[in-house]
């Protein structure tokens, strides 16, 4: 009776464990197969493929999970302070970064949602004939 | 006395995450866009730091500890994407193309535009990435050889700029499959679009959050070659 409040802690910490094993078995097969996808990725995938594959369970990471994704926003302050160092250095090419990427993202997102609509009124006028 | 303290780690760890929490918090109340933290956090760091004479190298003992978890941050991303599986496997087709179609233009359009506009080889490379999920994001530009500050700042933008008028966009674009709206703005501005559609409605929250990993994965595997025939 006594253990059970510590035992959500444990489980948190187990699964920060596991998806510090992924993270360590993706960088290493990254890095020895020299795959395309950065070890943390490859990571991402072991994970999701584990739980696909029933090798572990859900409640194992889920804690850890949203532990880490929910408050994920902090881990970029420390690199965020950091655009001062090189602030310098991009100076001179800031406003083609800053509307490259305004200008992109508009393109993306309306050629994005235009195919997909597209190929959406098709998949239903093939039904509706059908 | 600030000063010295703030050359500890521990001390440059709790003031970033006090600061945050406050921050946080605020943003949570009045959900106005300058106390977003990753604009009002980082003024108020920077401003302590050049306050009290610390240099971001010195910050950084500390600074690195916090940006580790970065990498089991990114792991975690797995569970979202195994809860995923059922909306992903229900809409499969409109996912794969739109999550395709948006990671090809984001590459494609991104370095295009700014190598017209006179933007360097390491600049292109470090903003490449700019539609994908920030922790995602600075492992393909680890790969790409482009510089992680630089590529904090083009996924922030993305996401803050993607998740103020990306509904708009939408609207003027004249788009009205609520799917389509979805994929569309979780492919172009990952979590920062996502907040905003989920506001929209479910299918359109859903749908965006089903494609911000999988931008992800598809972008990491066509970004060097990208970066090859465009940069």
């Amino acid at each position: 009776m006594a253990r059970v409040p510590g035992k959500k802690g444990i489980k948190i910490f187990e699964g920060f464990v596991i998806i510090l094993f992924m993270q360590s078995l993706g960088t290493f097969l990254s890095n020895y197969f020299n795959l395309i996808l950065p070890g943390n990725l490859t990571g991402l995938l072991l994970l999701f493929l584990a739980l696909v594959f029933r090798i572990i369970r859900l409640d194992q990471v889920e804690g850890a999970a949203r532990l880490l994704l929910d408050n994920m926003m902090v881990l970029f302050i420390p690199l965020n302070i950091g655009l001062v160092t090189i602030m310098p250095r991009i100076r001179d090419e800031l406003l083609a970064i800053i509307i490259s990427l305004l200008a992109s993202t508009v393109i993306v997102m309306v050629v994005t949602a235009k195919v997909v609509e597209k190929m959406e009124r098709r998949r239903a006028n093939v039904k509706y004939t059908s | 006395m600030l000063s010295t303290l703030l050359k500890e780690p521990l001390f440059q760890i709790t003031t970033t995450l006090v600061v945050y929490t406050a921050v946080n918090r605020l943003y949570k109340k009045f959900n106005f866009f300058l106390f977003n933290p990753l604009i009002l956090v980082t003024a108020i760091m920077i401003y302590i730091l050049h306050y009290t004479g610390i240099s971001y190298a010195e910050y950084s003992k500390g600074g690195d500890m916090i940006t580790f978890l970065l990498g089991p941050a990114t792991v975690a991303l797995g569970v979202p994407l195994y809860k995923q599986i059922p909306g992903i496997r229900a809409n499969l087709k409109p996912i794969v193309v739109g999550v395709l179609t948006g990671s090809i233009s984001a590459l494609i359009s991104t370095l295009f535009i700014a190598r017209a506009l006179g933007a360097g080889r390491e600049t292109l490379v470090s903003i490449a990435a700019k539609s994908v999920t920030m922790p995602i994001a600075l492992g393909i530009t680890e790969i790409l050889g482009g510089n992680d500050k630089l590529i904090v700042l083009a996924v922030s933008v993305t996401g803050i700029f993607g998740g103020a008028v990306g509904a708009e966009i939408m609207k003027l674009a004249g788009v009205k499959s609520r799917i389509a709206i979805g994929i569309g703005i979780g492919t172009a501005s990952h979590a920062g679009g996502t907040s905003r559609a989920i506001q929209l409605g479910e299918t359109e929250g859903s749908m965006s959050g089903a494609a911000i990993v999988l931008t992800g994965i598809v972008t990491a595997l066509i970004a060097p070659f990208a970066v090859r025939w465009l940069v």
